[in-house]
């Protein structure tokens, strides 16, 4: 795929994203030892996730690094991946890295849902030829998993946990006996092997409403990996200023998020997630995911709202509107809470930030 | 070649003791000194006696003005300390320790200021909390010290003592050099390098030091330069008058204690794992985890976790894979703990969040052996003391549990119990209060008994050389325990009063008299209803065990209990809309009752009786008071026979159709279920104001209703179930008693009896409805 794709496409895959990272890699990594099928070694495929400013490698991504051994270990034993945690810690994002780092190719994605098929899993038909020839190889439609398979490549299966029991259970042989079975072809073709090099690498939410139970059977098959909110405030605060950024450039507003805005978009968010100040007080934990991924669509919308509505002065105030429609949604539970928050925690804050966020406070509205 | 080596390591590192013994083989010293209680000298030999690891040097100090101090050098088997010890022991070398002793230390802290020191003092404090180990981890990637310790240092089993030592050596002056030494760190260094100095002064030979790498260079560079002053070290040194009271002695320890992780304290996590790295490591160059992992796979399956071979195998490939990733050459702690995690545990887990699994795998790696010293070893005087008057009760722990009653009016038995008091007082292990004569409630006060659960633990020992840092005997390392903990509590008038009954049960009044101004300031202070009758119920407890206890001062009890009785009456009026939980406001107004009773026997003087009627009449007449409390209140009157029977049926009247109604009667019945019970007009103003309640505000007040009820026996729910029955209209006829019977049944499961009243009475509804109900009624 071209850079002029590249350019064109609404949000790239990460392998297109980070196309010449992953070229530096792969040539650091000729004759190092890799498990059948990668695209990258073990270590390098860390290097790619993490990222490491000495090389040239942009940090993609926010977290420990034992934990993102782990991950890779997983997928690359006999066992899936599946990613678990709250809503909005980057669950998604990772495994398009993993996926682009491993297979070299995040795009075999199956959107779990309640909605979900076997046919959108595995493969379906091309009616026209089917009627026309029959059950042959070239009428079937392969979905991603059947592809994955063929090519020897990791399969993203995203909020599996959404699928009804039944179709999550159709991955059980898949998972253990590493094969398709497609009985309406003949020979050879009615059964596929897996490849070297192929996975499933799932992720799953644990505290949204509409998720089912997975079975023990399925459980067993799958190595569990909790993906846990970015503990420091500084780590978070340059992630937040960096995503937005890249938002506002992606849409054409040309503002920045100035350091005192994100400190407070920050840690606001980080404070009631952690149901805890940053001095010690205790807070009402909100029902509310307040993720890294809601506190930059926040800044996100604050500075559009700021750069179209306010002549780009982007205050606090913007920030108040957003939080309340953005972060906390339709729950009026949480509002009460985010008041309180904004009457005993933000009031007492020093700083003319703090002050300016707190004189918006009538912004939350619901009164 | 140098003839000092100064030899830094991390306390309990298997890598340092490898290297640390190798190092000795080749240098051959002839002396080795030791970070360690330099007042210990003169008792190295007792180390070689034959005791089983883990177990710790154990030194205390009390000194003027309350202070007092303990603490702890630990020894494994992967300690250096310990390799280092044994070592010189095998060559036939002198051995001895360094640091300054700890009532130096107490000392310098009282007088200069001080970063508080962890009470294990091989506890890994600063090199864990450095800018520099941070700076390391975010390079890294490891997880924290631990991980970045064994990455730099235990992992790798061809390192060589050159390579760890100057390894080591950079590790640790780099950690320094992002943080100034505190006093205390420059008067313990300017100690341990004089003592060097005039070790190399007694012997032509090599001489090695052993100590935290912390401290290393420093220590090179103070020998060299003959620098020895450090501000407050002369007067440290020179405290030890001010420190009569102080010992040092072998205690056993464990590798719970070992593995302690919390703050300070924590030194090398999992003692068990590294136990059984050192072991495999002195034989082989490699260290094979399968044996840790077999042992965590039979952890899990004994605690009903369902670990099948499979997931066995899933957790070997994983963590050997995770090892691989990490260029681990051998399976390590972090990849088991990983590796278990990943193949067993799925389900969301917060990062450090707890789960069974994992705290079986802890459990595995901190492994559960406690020391023993060998016979011979020389203890602190309170252990004799005590095991003295243990055995001359002959109530000495044995291995097999046993139960001993004592009767507290025989002389003997009463001394016993004291002693066993004073155990209890000092945190003894092995000595439990099974069960004792309640004395407020003056059940069986003729004969009053303690029962004792007394069974040997293995903290029995360790426990009481630990106690030795409060006296040298029984008595008086109990009274000062005690006087310690009594000088702790704030703001409970409770829990201050509780420490007056300890004190009389173990014997020790002695510590009254200065403590009463105390308590009395306490009880002063207490700000609530529950805090003050909690107080008061713990003085009548005294003073009613006055006869057995002979506390004396009965006077002082009396002006403290004559307080506690005042204060409470203003607080149950003054905070009467939420005096407490309903339990402690029953129990409350128990003890006011109490009071109020054996006052009237005692002193005979009204007028204190008079002020106790106008509060309950108040708290009681009071809409804005707690139901319960009012009910409590009428029931206290009842009780004190100040209420007649027009006063509680008005009482229950004016409550009717109201769901505090249940509230009320449990407060009335909980103080005054007899009187309540006998008096046919008042359990028909109750059958009324029951009856009375519509299905809806039945329901809702229920559950208030069952635990009123809750107060009456079997026996006088029956006898309550007649008597109404004989009021009612069916009378004492066949159907009558059948009701009797009925509601006497035990009611298995309430929730379905409510259901099917609901039920019911939505049907009764319906009839109506049609024009039915009289039908159906009739």
């Amino acid at each position: 795929m071209g850079e002029k794709d590249a350019a064109s496409m609404q949000r790239p895959p990460a392998e297109t994203l980070y196309a010449a990272e992953l070229e530096i890699l792969l040539k650091e990594d000729q004759g190092k030892p890799k498990p059948p099928g990668w695209l990258l070694s073990p270590r390098a495929a860390i290097d790619f996730v993490l990222g490491d400013p000495k090389r040239g490698l942009a940090q993609k991504f926010v977290g420990r690094k034992s934990f993102v051994e782990c991950c890779i270990v997983a997928l690359a034993t006999n066992r899936g991946l599946m990613l678990v945690g709250d809503p909005g810690t980057a669950k998604s994002w990772l495994s398009e890295l993993l996926a682009a780092a491993i297979s070299g190719d995040s795009t075999l994605v199956v959107q779990g849902s309640a909605g979900t098929t076997e046919d959108q899993i595995k493969y379906s038909w091309n009616y026209a030829l089917l009627l026309a020839e029959g059950p042959v190889p070239r009428a079937l439609v392969p979905a991603p998993l059947h592809r994955g398979m063929k090519e020897g490549k990791l399969v993203r299966f995203e909020e599996l946990s959404r699928c009804p029991v039944e179709i999550q259970d159709s991955l059980l042989s898949v998972l253990s006996d590493r094969v398709l079975h497609v009985p309406e072809l003949s020979g050879d073709e009615k059964v596929l092997f897996a490849s070297q090099g192929f996975n499933v690498l799932a992720t799953s939410n644990t505290r949204d409403r509409g998720v089912n139970e997975m079975s023990a059977a399925l459980k067993r098959r799958f190595n569990f990996e909790t993906v846990s909110p970015i503990r420091s405030l500084s780590d978070e605060m340059a992630l937040v200023k960096r995503e937005t950024e890249r938002l506002l450039e992606r849409a054409g507003v040309p503002m920045t998020l100035s350091p005192d805005k994100t400190e407070l978009l920050v840690t606001v968010f980080h404070e009631l997630r952690e149901a805890k100040t940053a001095d010690g007080m205790a807070l009402e934990p909100l029902g509310s995911a307040m993720s890294t991924a809601e506190a930059v669509s926040v800044g996100f919308a604050a500075a559009t709202h700021a750069y179209y509505y306010a002549d780009g002065k982007l205050d606090a105030s913007h920030i108040a509107t957003n939080l309340a429609g953005s972060a906390i949604k339709d729950s009026a539970e949480d509002l009460k809470k985010l008041r309180h928050y904004f009457e005993h925690v933000v009031a007492s804050r020093h700083g003319a930030h703090w002050k300016e966020l707190y004189k918006a406070r009538d912004r939350l509205g619901g009164e | 070649m140098e003839r000092l080596l100064v030899f830094p390591v991390r306390h309990h590192s298997p890598a340092a003791a490898k290297a640390l013994r190798e190092t000795i083989g080749a240098r051959k010293p002839s002396r080795i000194l030791v970070e360690g209680p330099s007042d210990y000298e003169g008792r190295m030999a007792e180390l070689s006696l034959g005791h089983r690891l883990p177990l710790a040097i154990y030194s205390y100090a009390a000194g003027p003005e309350g202070l007092r101090a303990g603490a702890w050098y630990p020894f494994c088997e992967n300690s250096p300390e310990w390799v280092a010890v044994r070592e010189a022991a095998d060559l036939g070398i002198p051995c001895s320790f360094m640091d300054l002793p700890l009532y130096a230390m107490q000392a310098l802290a009282s007088a200069l200021p001080c970063e508080p020191q962890a009470e294990q003092r091989w506890a890994d404090g600063k090199l864990r909390r450095g800018a520099y180990v941070d700076m390391l981890c975010a390079q890294t990637g490891a997880d924290g010290f631990d991980d970045l310790w064994d990455d730099l240092f235990e992992v790798d089993s061809s390192l060589s003592a050159e390579e760890f030592i100057k390894r080591c050596g950079i590790f640790c002056s780099q950690s320094r050099a992002l943080d100034k030494p505190d006093p205390e760190d420059q008067a313990r260094e300017a100690f341990m390098a004089s003592r060097i100095a005039s070790a190399l002064d007694e012997t032509q030979g090599t001489v090695i030091a052993v100590c935290g790498g912390y401290h290393a260079q420093a220590l090179e560079r103070r020998v060299a330069e003959g620098d020895f002053s450090a501000p407050g070290l002369h007067d440290a040194l020179a405290a030890s008058e001010n420190f009569q009271e102080r010992g040092i002695s072998l205690t056993p320890y464990s590798d719970a204690r070992m593995d302690s992780l919390r703050g300070y304290d924590a030194g090398m996590p999992g003692p068990a794992f590294y136990r059984e790295v050192h072991a495999q490591r002195s034989a082989q160059e490699s260290f094979d985890s399968d044996g840790v992992l077999q042992a965590v796979a039979a952890a899990l399956r004994a605690r009903g976790v369902p670990f099948s071979s499979a997931d066995l195998i899933a957790t070997r490939s994983t963590s050997r894979a995770l090892a691989d990733i990490r260029g681990h050459g051998d399976v390590w702690r972090r990849d088991i703990l990983d590796g278990v995690r990943a193949a067993v545990v799925k389900e969301d887990l917060a990062e450090g969040g707890r789960h069974p699994v994992l705290e079986a795998v802890a459990e595995v790696l901190r492994g559960n052996r406690v020391g023993a010293l060998a016979a011979g070893t020389a203890l602190p005087p309170l252990v004799a003391d005590a095991r003295g008057i243990l055995e001359s009760f002959s109530l000495l722990p044995a291995p097999e549990p046993r139960k001993v009653s004592l009767s507290l009016r025989d002389s003997i038995q009463r001394e016993a119990s004291r002693a066993l008091h004073k155990l209890s007082i000092l945190g003894i292990a092995g000595f439990v209060l099974e069960e004792g004569t309640d004395m407020l409630a003056r059940r069986d006060l003729s004969d009053p008994r303690e029962t004792w659960r007394i069974a040997w633990l293995a903290e029995f020992d360790s426990g009481l050389i630990e106690a030795a840092r409060y006296g040298p005997t029984l008595a008086e390392a109990a009274a000062r325990a005690l006087a310690e903990k009594a000088g702790k509590i704030e703001g409970s008038a409770t829990a201050a009063a509780a420490i007056l009954v300890e004190a009389a049960l173990s014997g020790i009044g002695a510590l009254l008299s200065p403590y009463a101004a105390r308590l009395g300031s306490l009880l002063r202070q207490a700000g609530s209803f529950a805090d003050s009758s909690g107080a008061l119920a713990h003085l009548l407890y005294l003073q009613r065990y006055d006869s057995i206890l002979d506390l004396g001062e009965p006077e002082l009890l009396a002006s403290l209990i004559a307080e506690a009785w005042r204060l409470s009456l203003y607080l149950l009026e003054a905070s009467a809309s939420s005096p407490g939980t309903d339990d402690q406001v029953i129990r409350g107004m128990r003890s006011l009752l109490a009071c109020a009773e054996s006052c009237a026997e005692s002193c005979g003087d009204g007028s204190e009786g008079q002020e106790f009627l106008a509060v309950l009449s108040r708290v009681m007449a009071d809409p804005a008071t707690a139901a319960l409390t009012r009910g409590a209140a009428l029931g206290t009157l009842c009780r004190l026979s100040a209420a007649d029977s027009e006063t509680v049926t008005s009482q229950v009247k004016s409550l009717c159709g109201l769901q505090s109604l249940g509230d009320f009667l449990a407060g009335l019945f909980s103080l005054a279920r007899e009187a309540v019970q006998r008096d046919a007009a008042v359990v028909a103003a109750l059958d009324g104001a029951i009856c009375g309640m519509d299905e809806n505000l039945f329901l809702a007040a229920l559950p208030a209703l069952r635990f009123a009820f809750s107060w009456f026996t079997p026996r006088e729910k029956r006898l309550f179930v007649e008597s109404l029955a004989g009021i009612g209209k069916v009378g004492r006829s066949a159907e009558g008693v059948a009701f009797a019977q009925l509601t006497a049944m035990p009611l298995s499961d309430p929730e379905s009896l409510a259901r099917a009243m609901a039920y019911e009475a939505a049907l009764f509804a319906e009839a109506s409805r049609h024009g039915l109900g009289e039908a159906i009624d009739g």
